[in-house]
């Protein structure tokens, strides 16, 4: 590289040899990295697209039975009814390890183990409707648990292997090649110093 | 023990109550961004938004949950679903791999 500097003396060569030899080690090591994570990643993202499809026309279904629900009682009668509900939902974050990057994993507990809780109302005012919207409603759930899972890891994934693809890029295309032609401009400097010597040598007689 | 949030308009939303899930009716984006500021700040696990409320404010929230545990997911309301959370899978997509090898 013209633009830089480098001092030619047999330091820097043995320096910029060291530093080469740890570039394109690095750079091996990041490329398996790269390509294990687009392996894990395309493969998550498959699997985020069908649960988000699934997830989807669920929900539209709950909110299409929510909806006659309401038509079929008062607005106060199922604003008290879902006013306070019985179950509760807390949700405990471990950690999943995929080749070094954390991604989060989640299990819910519900505060109650009687899966009936989830009608918070009395029977007697409220439609057949409703209860069939809340069930609805419950069976996605999971799958909203694992959309939101997956969705976090597609998304920390998705930087962390653009941040490993700028670093490979980054060593293959610029570090490596300066590397080396500062190599090439210090041996070729020490060469033509050892050149000028043995001639400037025989031209006083010191040999011949 | 981490919580979760459902926040949207209250017809698309008050059912999430029955299940045991905290919602939060707001009105327009500018009311759901003040929530949404104040419930990032505490301990909630899965942020629920509805697609006409998550539109508004999607970039200025991904600044955010970013850097923590929260994951935010977008659900469609009461008019259906207009693709946003796929739109959005896909511009991930892109991110990671440069092109776009989900729907081709």
């Amino acid at each position: 590289m013209a633009n830089i500097q480098i001092n030619p003396t047999r330091m820097e060569l043995s320096r910029l040899k060291k530093k080469r030899i740890m570039a394109l080690r690095g750079h091996k090591l990041l490329k398996d990295k790269r390509d294990e994570l687009m392996k894990e990643f395309i493969s998550l993202v498959e699997e985020n697209k069908m649960l988000r499809e699934k997830v989807e026309t669920k929900l539209k279904k709950s909110n299409q039975k929510f909806f006659l629900a309401k038509s079929e009682m008062t607005e106060e009668v199922l604003a008290v009814s879902l006013l306070a509900p019985k179950q509760s939902i807390s949700i405990d974050v471990t950690k999943r390890n995929i080749m070094g990057i954390e991604v989060p994993k989640f299990n819910y507990a519900t505060r109650t183990p009687n899966p009936n809780d989830i009608y918070s109302y009395g029977l007697a005012f409220t439609s057949s409707g409703l209860d069939d919207a809340v069930k609805s409603l419950y069976e996605v759930f999971e799958d909203m648990l694992k959309l939101a899972e997956i969705e976090k890891s597609c998304q920390i994934l998705a930087s962390e292997i653009e941040k490993t693809r700028r670093r490979v890029n980054a060593l293959e295309h610029v570090v490596i090649p300066q590397t080396e032609a500062g190599i090439k401009y210090i041996s070729m400097k020490l060469d033509e110093n050892e050149r000028s010597a043995q001639v400037r040598l025989m031209k006083t007689g010191a040999i011949k | 023990m981490y919580r979760i949030a459902v926040v949207g308009e209250k017809d698309c939303i008050y059912g999430f109550a029955a299940l045991g899930l905290e919602t939060f009716p707001v009105k327009t984006a500018k009311e759901a961004k003040l929530v949404v500021n104040k419930l990032l700040k505490e301990k909630i696990a899965i942020l629920y938004l509805t697609e006409s409320i998550i539109s508004e404010i999607y970039d200025e929230l991904m600044k955010f949950a970013s850097e923590s545990v929260t994951s935010v997911v977008s659900i469609p309301d009461l008019f259906g679903s207009s693709n946003f959370g796929l739109n959005k899978l896909r511009e991930t997509v892109i991110k990671a791999t440069g092109r776009d090898i989900l729907f081709s």
